[in-house]
This record gives structure tokens, C-alpha cells and sequence, in this order.
């Protein structure tokens, strides 16, 4: 087996859940070449998802504190069944799409909607980095303020009323993402 | 012709600094950031970037020397290295105007997908001419000495021709570059696989080393170490640190703390006593 064969072939069962398992499975023994670093291999791949779900939590951080371990959970399942991003903004292209993995969890339960727009709130940051945008207007129909204050306190986000609510957003000049809000009763 | 060995010889003395990392970015400018002699940045942290972020480093840059640091140019891999890649890290560069820049014998890349991860290379001649040969292409873009890292390895791959000792050896020398030892892991591999780091330094070209890093590492319940960079610097590194200054003509050392920051106090702390480690051996006054 040359480099690039090895290379290939580490980075697929790194990476690949499936392949791991075609790998290592007992019919296979002895017809793969890291047959004998299959928990090497392992532990591997589980620390190139753990490391991904660091750099995850560290942008999702109020969605974290609204999940608690079921984040943690949920992104294990999502990194083994999806396509790792790549490229200079793959963490920020892998918050976005496990943002959408939650949001289609959540489809149809209390949480969905608040869910929704305490993702989008999150993310807005990402998206102007990515976007190269100082300056950006959400509208959201609930306060992510609210659900943000909720967090703290430990009660349920699907408590928080349906308020519409504009967000502006600014970066300062030493990258700072600031925002003001303004929320109306109905 | 001047190979990078001789440009290296000739870079400035830089002291005792500390990897670049957001939460410290005010502490750096302010007078508490004087316990600092240059920076290492992340090249990768400030490609396509938005203009605030470039900004940030050029106001850096008036106060430090900075040092780009490259993650994913994946030098290791067979397939060639990524030119999109290479153009973006030459803009971040031309934006610093260091003396020299950074990257690791590893690989990040193949088969076109991306592991955001370094990996080992085999100990192996042929895994040695890719590294020489894309080595060579970064030259092509990046007119800069280059200085490479030896990287900590969970796994050995399949295909090792050679001891480590030989293949830094070996690589360094096809690629003609400088070497950014690595002290953690250094000695985090010499405990995972057992070899012995005095003989180690013995066969390797320590008068390649330019810079160094250095940072904690933590352990696991099986005794295996773990270079997370979010650990005080442990004394088994302070004295291989020693052992190392003693022996390497370093231009300078950089902290490598990512994660669970302490105070910036702490990091000055431990920058000054990696500064006079270094006087000692009169590396720089």
C-alpha cells in the first residue's frame, strides 16, 4: 500500500462510520492494512467529533445551556451520519448545519419554534463573518432575549410569548458583534 | 544559492512570546502585554476574514513581530497541497511581514475530503519526497523560510521505514527548512512510545531548531498523555525546555495555551520563566 492509498484510506475510516464498520468487521480480518489500529482508529475518529462538538458548543453556547447533554448526544449522531464541511469556516459551516439538524429534531414539538430563533439569533454572528457584514436586521417573531434570560434562570424557552422582535446587529471595529433589540406586545 | 538553513542563521533573536489567541488581545496592546517579545498567529484564524480582523493584525503587527502559523496546507499529503489553500495563507502573510512562518510535518488532507486534524505521517521515504516536493510548490507562493513542527501521534501508520528520529531528520533536510520543536510533544510521545528524548535530540538536527513551543499536557487514567494545550506547563517540560535551550540555537519560544485561559498574569508568569531559561544559555539577553 503506497502513501496516498494509506492516506485515503486513514482519512475515510476516520471519518466514516460505515467504513469503519465494513473495515472491521470479522469477515474483513486481514484484508485491511489498520485491521490491527482498529481502536486506535476509533478512538481517533471519536476525538475528531469531540473536537468538532468543542469548537460547536463554543458558538451554540445558550442552545448548549438550553439541551444540556442532549446537545452533546445529538451532535455524536449528526457527525456520524453527515458530511464533514471543510474548507477555512468548516466549524462555522458545521454549526449552521447542525443548527438545521436541531431545528428538523424539533420539528413539531413546543420547542420548535423558540428553538428556531434562538439558533438564528446565535448564528447571526457566523453568518456575518462568513458574509464579510458589519451590519445586519433580523426579525424574529419571539425575543431571543427573553429565551436568553430563561436560560439563565433554568426555565423552559418554550415559555417565552410570542413577542415580534427586531435585532440589529453591528461589529465594532475591534470585532466585537453587538446588537440592540426592540420587541412589541401583541 | 542560500539554502533556508543559512536564511534561518540570520533571522533576528526573538525571545520569549506567546501564541495569539482573542481573549488576550487587550492585555497584548496594554502594558501588560510588554511581558510579551513577539506573537504567533494562526494563519488560518485570518483567511477570509472580514476587514475588522485584518485590521486587529496590522495593529499587532506595529507593536510585535508575528509569526504565521499554518494548520491545513497538509504538507504530508500525496495529493499535493490545496492552492487555494496557499493563496490565502500568502495574503495573510504578506499582510505580517514576518521573518519566516510556520506549518507541521503531518497531513490534514486526502482523497478530497478534509480530517480537521493533524495526522502522522508514515515514517517513510516516500512519505519524506512529498513533503520535500510540496515544500518546494509552498516556495513558489511564499518566498519566506519555512519552519516545521513535529507533531504528537496516537497512531503509528502503516508503512514506517524509520525511526521518527530519521524521518524529521531526513524531511528536514529534502525540504531544507528549519524545525519548530515541539517540547510537548516531544515529550508526550517519548512517554506514549516509549523512547528516550536525550538520545532522541542526539540524532536529530537540533541546529535546524529555530523556534520552540511549549505548553502543559494532561494524562489520562491509563497513564497516556494528552497535549491539550489547556494545562499549566507541567515541570517535566520546564526541564526538557532546559535540556533543549542548552542544546538548539532557538530564536525564540511560544506558549501554546488554546484552551481554559487562565489569567494573563499566569501566561506572563510562565513566558518570563521560559525567557530566562533561554538567557541562561545565553540564547538572548
Amino acid at each position: 500500500m503506497g502513501l496516498k492509498d494509506i492516506q485515503k484510506e486513514f482519512v475515510k475510516l476516520s471519518l466514516n462510520k460505515e467504513a469503519r464498520e465494513d473495515a472491521f468487521d470479522s469477515d474483513s480480518i486481514g484484508s485491511n492494512e489498520f485491521e490491527h489500529l482498529k481502536l486506535a482508529i476509533n478512538r481517533h475518529a471519536y476525538s475528531l467529533i469531540r473536537k468538532r462538538l468543542g469548537v460547536v458548543k463554543s458558538i451554540l453556547r445558550i442552545t448548549r445551556m438550553v439541551m444540556g447533554d442532549a446537545f452533546d448526544e445529538e451532535f455524536i449522531k449528526f457527525a456520524q451520519v453527515s458530511e464533514v464541511p471543510s474548507g477555512i469556516n468548516r466549524h462555522r459551516k458545521d454549526s449552521i448545519m447542525f443548527a438545521d439538524w436541531l431545528v428538523n429534531l424539533k420539528r413539531g414539538s413546543k420547542l420548535f419554534q423558540p428553538l428556531k430563533v434562538l439558533l438564528s439569533h446565535e448564528l447571526q454572528p457566523i453568518h456575518m463573518w462568513m458574509n464579510k457584514k458589519s451590519f445586519s436586521i433580523k426579525c424574529y417573531n419571539r425575543s431571543p432575549h427573553q429565551m436568553m434570560d430563561f436560560c439563565e434562570n433554568s426555565l423552559p424557552i418554550s415559555k417565552a410569548r410570542i413577542s415580534p422582535t427586531i435585532v440589529i446587529w453591528w461589529e465594532t471595529r475591534r470585532g466585537v458583534s453587538c446588537y440592540r433589540w426592540q420587541s412589541f406586545s401583541l | 544559492m542560500s539554502s533556508d538553513l543559512d536564511k534561518l542563521v540570520d533571522i533576528p533573536v526573538l525571545g520569549s512570546g506567546i501564541g495569539y489567541r482573542e481573549p488576550w488581545s487587550q492585555n497584548l496592546l496594554s502594558e501588560s502585554g510588554d511581558g510579551v517579545d513577539f506573537l504567533e498567529i494562526t494563519a488560518d484564524h485570518f483567511m477570509d476574514a472580514p476587514n475588522w480582523k485584518i485590521d486587529q493584525l496590522k495593529e499587532l503587527s506595529k507593536k510585535f513581530t508575528l509569526i504565521p502559523h499554518a494548520l491545513d496546507l497538509s504538507l504530508g499529503s500525496s495529493d499535493g497541497i490545496d492552492q487555494v489553500y496557499l493563496e490565502k495563507l500568502q495574503s495573510v502573510i504578506e499582510v505580517v511581514s514576518p521573518p519566516y512562518w510556520s506549518e507541521h510535518l503531518a497531513f490534514t488532507k486526502a482523497g478530497g475530503l478534509e480530517l480537521g486534524h493533524l495526522a502522522p505521517l508514515p515514517f517513510s521515504n516516500e512519505a519524506i519526497d512529498v513533503i520535500a516536493n510540496n515544500v518546494q510548490k509552498s516556495r513558489e507562493y511564499i518566498k519566506l523560510p519555512l519552519i516545521l513542527e513535529n507533531i504528537t501521534y496516537g497512531i503509528k501508520m502503516p508503512g514506517n521505514e524509520m525511526s521518527e528520529s530519521e524521518f524529521i531528520t531526513k524531511s528536514l533536510s529534502a525540504a531544507d527548512c528549519g524545525w519548530l520543536l515541539d517540547v510537548t510533544n516531544l515529550h508526550v510521545n517519548s512517554v506514549n512510545h516509549s523512547f528516550d528524548v536525550k538520545q532522541f535530540l542526539e540524532e536529530t538536527p537540533t541546529e535546524r531548531v529555530v523556534q520552540l513551543h511549549y505548553v502543559g499536557f494532561s494524562s489520562n487514567d491509563k497513564g497516556y498523555l494528552i497535549d491539550d494545550h489547556g494545562s499549566a506547563v507541567n515541570e517535566e517540560i520546564w526541564e526538557l525546555m532546559d535540556q533543549v535551550l542548552c542544546l538548539c540555537p532557538a530564536k525564540g519560544t511560544i506558549l501554546e495555551r488554546d484552551s481554559k485561559f487562565p489569567k494573563f498574569s499566569e501566561i506572563i508568569d510562565e513566558t518570563q520563566r521560559a525567557r530566562g531559561i533561554g538567557k541562561k544559555y545565553k540564547r538572548w539577553d
